[in-house]
């Protein structure tokens, strides 16, 4: 460090206080806080915010090393330009990051931007304030992203940051400044800022001077935008997808307040479609139902039950609560639907991720053909009950059902509803809280028949519902599943203690799975098919397709896999008009259309005991993502069949028995992520014994021998460039030896003499080859070597200088280093 | 496959002279026993029409090495013992005024020689130690408005006692500048030492036996060989890039002068020439770094030698530079 350790403006010394350090650091959540209110994503928010205060603060350390380590003031001062690079590139960093992030959908407004790069320049300038005198920048810059941020935003949290900002920044200025004050406070003279009157004079004619401008002009009355600059705007003259907020979208609009315009999404295009709603989107994609025949029979309903059945079932056909198994051939020309426009046919938007479920209704009674939502014989739950609570000051309605062990997180959608004319609120399974801007009135509300909660009314156009739902974890559903099936659970220390530290708890509720199997083994009547004989059908294959698996969710699972694997999709494989045994015909035929895989699994499920029920809605999946809009759209392609069970008693879980659609949305740990993953390795390698030896073997192998497969390597490509070009040999085989010393751990630094280099393994070799390499490089006196003695000096040094040798020279040297340190 | 290489060249002539250097290095090395990479240092200073500073203990041999190399070239010697009564004077000569012809005589000083021997150098004054600077730097002196030429051989040979500091007068930078290079003797070896006290046995003084063995007109042949030796750009560039290095080092206050970066490269050059290569090679550079640069990075020898290892390890050596 010599000259410069004595020097006070070192840079190394002046390292940055706590104080600075915390200011910088607050201003940065406060940004990050405040942008975290309209992006998508918190977790890319985390994200970012844990990388853009890492970056400075480990470059700091490296950088300050590099710095003491230099040996040339140019070295320093080469660091103190790279140092000044770096602030220009982490400060434009959230461009990139943008990049990036937009390729998600989850992208920021433009004034966002701007601001996370006021906010990495200041908190670079505060980490790096030793240099450069970057400490009154970074404070400046902090100072101003506090005031601007506490300034548009009215979060309670930002707004006690930034107070705190205000006090430490307080006893920071004291800090820094205090010897001043202490001096003005001393001296007792009154002190007053310098003017100067030129300053005041030339400042006082520009005002004069535009304040003259500005009366001389008619003032415009029209407001100015300032394209997506500002935080609230959304811009004006120019359409941003990114801007925060549009001018009369979203909520304020369903509210009524302040709506002046609409977005393009919500224009008169859609409102004014007369084409039909969601109760005919099933007829167009699963074709209209078959018209009952009068001679059909009804063998699945009890002779003491007929007549209420007959009630039951006219009245859901006129409310059109019922679902028919049995459905009409002749769908329109796929190409056909396809030419139309996907968002003109848009029943709702959603935000939100992908792929979920939304649910419309569901049905517990099935006679063959129809299903319904008369009720049947089994220990149903009532529905949860409702209550109003108002978070953050708006009323959300809140699903009052017991919290279960395997519900494990939350997620959020946001439903914009367009044409679906319907009361259900489309909700996905485990629904926990839904909210309407402005709308907090209990009885608006109420729990439908088919399990689903229902508006009072149709639910009118342009509504925005935000929805909150648990997310399941199937893994603690398999684990509540070995818990209670297990006989030595209890004595099983190792098991209990691998399960913690997988995040699954052992006191799950018992599961439903006992009362079902007395229930069948009393009688089959919760598995509903036409006649006896598909009964036992139905009961004989889910036995075989659950032997040997524990019963409870893994028998689910298992009969649910089976579906998927042995059968395949048709949508044309319809069964007849007379067909009076749906279930039948998909065992026999094994492809059909998707209802009647729902249709069948649920029988299925049910003749294994479980409690089953089938449910109708909408599937959102990936492919129906636009990320333009960064929005779902929703259209009667999206409508689907699913099988639901419970195990619980109170929670229904959504099945995906079709083959080709997504399985339902869940959750993992990270340490049940790996689990998985290594399970599925497993399994891999034990079904493919061989590869996997083979695959390991040479694995190892090329790890254990990378250094000489490198040599190798290095070898054959000295090997052609020796034969392709004589004038390259010299330098080729220079090269190879460089690679083999690189390769073998102790590389040549740029400063060391070639042949000194290489002849620390052998002093005598290359005698030859450095004499011509030398005089190849180094003199202009032309030589008339022939190249067979080049080649013979460069095969020599090669055989000189072999990897083997080297290795061995460079652990040796190693060793020496070592003992010497 | 080298001496088919050397007998292409057109200056294979160079080699054959540089043979003639080997019995002066012989009868060097038998003066100064086991010190062979020291005889070889000062062969290069000779040859590049260097001057020389030793600096050493007392009693490691500069004065002997000095005074065998003197003899063993021949022509004028002279040799000043340095003390702080010492004029400038008394160096470059001076004017007297002979009563019997009523005129002003010049009577020579010892710089009119081919080799000077300046012992204990810094002993003189500085006033005395300013008299060598034209002397050194441009091989002539100016004495009352004459400027006299020196030979074309001249060569300083100065020796200094680092560790008395006592009635020593350090040598100023632009003097320090215009040495080609500092050597130090070093202790020899335990083995060289017994075989040096056998050397004495019966024989008062073994330097009597030094016999000249390289004239000045053979001196000035071979000196002219070295300035001919080829240095190619990247080499060039290299020495510059080292020297830049030396300005830029924190520990060095003043970093080398151009004439600094001339002196290096000539002699590299009479490092290449002995190592009988006509060119210059980056390996040359780096030989004749340490006594170059010893001069001129610091007095501290710890130091000096740390600092002058991280100014190589600074610069990156040109490789293939075609």
């Amino acid at each position: 460090m010599g000259s410069l350790q004595n020097s006070t403006s070192h840079p190394v010394q002046n390292r940055p206080t706590v104080e600075a350090i915390l200011l910088g650091a607050i201003a940065v959540f406060v940004v990050q806080m405040f942008r975290a209110g309209y992006h998508p994503s918190v977790w890319w928010i985390r994200l970012e915010t844990c990388v853009y205060l890492a970056i400075p603060l480990f470059s700091f350390g490296w950088v300050t090393r590099q710095i003491e380590s230099c040996v040339t003031h140019a070295g320093e001062m080469k660091w103190k330009y790279r140092i000044q690079i770096g602030a220009l590139a982490f400060a434009l960093l959230p461009v990139f990051s943008q990049f990036l992030s937009r390729q998600f959908g989850i992208g920021d407004a433009n004034e966002v931007i701007v601001l996370v790069m006021i906010q990495n320049a200041a908190w670079y300038a505060t980490v790096f304030a030793a240099f450069w005198n970057f400490r009154r920048v970074g404070f400046l810059l902090s100072s101003v992203l506090v005031l601007f941020v506490g300034l548009s935003s009215e979060d309670w949290k930002i707004l006690g940051l930034a107070l705190l900002y205000s006090l430490v920044a307080i006893w920071w200025l004291m800090g820094n400044y205090w010897s001043r004050l202490e001096a003005k406070v001393i001296d007792g003279k009154a002190k007053s800022l310098p003017v100067r009157w030129s300053f005041l004079t030339l400042s006082g004619i520009i005002v004069a001077t535009v304040g003259c401008l500005a009366w001389s002009f008619e003032p415009v009355m029209q407001t100015i935008g300032v394209a997506g600059f500002m935080p609230t705007s959304g811009g004006q003259n120019w359409s941003d997808q990114y801007a925060r907020s549009g001018v009369g979208d979203g909520e304020m609009l369903v509210a009524g307040d302040d709506a002046t315009t609409t977005g393009a999404v919500d224009s008169d295009q859609f409102i004014e479609d007369s084409r039909p709603s969601m109760y005919d989107a099933f007829n167009e994609i699963f074709d209209d139902p078959e018209i009952k025949k009068n001679n059909r029979r009804d063998r699945a309903i009890a002779l003491s039950q007929v007549a209420k059945h007959i009630h039951d079932v006219k009245q859901s056909e006129q409310s059109g609560r019922s679902f028919r198994v049995v459905r009409k051939p002749g769908r329109k020309l796929k190409t056909e639907r396809e030419l139309e426009s996907v968002i003109s046919k848009a029943l709702f938007y959603l935000e939100g991720t992908v792929p979920v479920r939304l649910k419309t209704n569901t049905f517990n009674h099935f006679d063959g053909w129809d299903w319904s939502n008369r009720e049947i014989a089994w220990d149903e739950q009532p529905n949860s009950g409702l209550q109003v609570k108002s978070i953050d000051s708006e009323p959300w309605f809140i699903v009052q059902s017991p919290k279960r062990h395997f519900l494990s997180s939350s997620r959020n959608h946001r439903i914009k509803i367009m044409r679906l004319e319907s009361s259900a609120i489309p909700s996905p399974s485990f629904l926990e809280r839904w909210h309407i801007f402005k709308v907090g009135k209990r009885k608006m509300f109420s729990w439908g028949e088919g399990g689903v909660v229902e508006y009072s009314g149709k639910l009118p156009r342009q509504t925005m519902i935000d929805i909150v739902s648990s997310v399941p974890n199937y893994h603690v559903l398999r684990a509540t599943n070995r818990y209670t099936n297990s006989v030595t659970e209890d004595s099983n220390g190792i098991l209990n203690w691998v399960d913690g530290l997988l995040g699954i708890v052992h006191n799950m509720p018992v599961s439903k799975k006992q009362e079902f199997k007395t229930l069948q083994d009393s009688d089959l009547q919760l598995v509903q098919t036409s006649d006896e004989t598909t009964k036992m059908r139905l009961r004989a294959i889910a036995d075989e397709w659950t032997r040997g698996i524990d019963p409870g969710w893994n028998q689910v699972e298992a009969i649910i896999d089976r579906f998927r694997t042995d059968y395949s999709v048709d949508p044309a494989n319809v069964p007849e008009a007379d067909c009076e045994n749906a279930i039948e015909h998909f065992l026999d035929e094994e492809s059909s259309p998707g209802y009647l895989f729902a249709t069948t699994a649920a029988q299925m499920l049910r003749a294994a005991g479980y409690k089953t029920r089938l449910a109708t809605g909408f599937l959102v999946e990936k492919k129906d993502y636009f990320l333009q809009a960064r929005q779902s759209i929703a259209t009667s392609e999206n409508v689907h069949v699913w099988p639901e069970v419970c195990l619980d008693g109170c929670h229904w879980i959504p099945l995906e028995p079709t083959p080709g659609f997504s399985i339902p949305y869940s959750t993992e740990t990270v340490g049940q992520f790996l689990a998985r993953k290594f399970n599925e390795a497993s399994a891999w390698i034990l079904s493919n014994p061989i590869s996997s030896f083979v695959s390991m073997f040479f694995l190892v192998f090329a790890v254990w021998f990378r250094a000489k497969l490198f040599a190798g390597f290095w070898w054959l490509i000295w090997l052609v460039v020796f034969k392709i070009s004589s004038k390259s040999r010299l330098r080729i085989t220079r090269q190879l030896i460089d690679a083999r010393f690189r390769v073998a751990g102790y590389a040549r630094p740029p400063s060391a003499l070639v042949a000194q280099w290489f002849r620390q393994v052998d002093q005598s070799a290359g005698k030859c080859f450095f004499q011509l390499w030398q005089a190849a490089n180094f003199s202009s006196l032309s030589s008339d070597i022939p190249d067979h003695e080049v080649a013979d000096a460069c095969w020599q040094l090669v055989a000189d200088l072999p990897y083997q040798k080297i290795e061995l020279f460079a652990k040796q040297a190693k060793v020496r280093k070592e003992f010497n340190d | 496959m080298i001496e088919k290489m050397s007998n292409t060249s057109p200056e294979k002539t160079n080699l054959l002279t540089a043979e003639k250097l080997a019995p002066l290095r012989s009868q060097l090395n038998k003066v100064l026993v086991g010190k062979a990479d020291v005889v070889e240092l000062v062969i290069v200073c000779l040859i590049s029409k260097g001057h020389l500073l030793f600096d050493d203990l007392p009693g490691l041999g500069k004065t002997t090495l000095a005074k065998a190399l003197t003899q063993s070239i021949g022509g004028r010697f002279s040799r000043v013992q340095c003390t702080p009564d010492l004029l400038p004077t008394d160096i470059t000569g001076f004017n007297i005024y002979n009563q019997e012809n009523r005129t002003f005589e010049f009577r020579e000083g010892p710089v009119f020689s081919d080799l000077l021997l300046a012992d204990e150098i810094n002993r003189a004054t500085p006033r005395t130690q300013s008299a060598l600077f034209e002397a050194m730097a441009e091989r002539q002196v100016t004495i009352d408005n004459q400027t006299l030429p020196l030979s074309n051989n001249f060569m300083v040979i100065a020796t200094q006692n680092p560790v008395e500091s006592h009635g020593a007068y350090p040598l100023p930078e632009a003097q320090l500048d215009r040495f080609a290079m500092k050597l130090s003797i070093g202790y020899p070896q335990v083995s060289d030492e017994v075989a040096m006290l056998g050397n004495y046995v019966g024989d008062e003084q073994p330097n009597c036996q030094i016999e000249p063995l390289l004239s000045l007109e053979e001196l000035s042949r071979i000196q002219a060989d070295v300035v001919n030796v080829q240095v190619c750009q990247a080499v060039r560039e290299y020495i510059v890039g080292l020297g830049t290095a030396t300005r830029e080092h924190k520990n060095v206050e003043l970093g080398l002068s151009p004439r600094g970066l001339i002196t290096w490269q000539r002699v590299a050059q009479a490092w290449a020439y002995l190592q009988g290569r006509n060119f210059v090679i980056p390996d040359d550079i780096q030989a004749v770094a340490t006594p170059v640069l010893k001069l001129r990075v610091s007095n501290d020898r710890m130091n000096s030698e740390v600092t002058i290892s991280e100014i190589i390890e600074s610069v990156t050596v040109p490789v293939e530079p075609k």
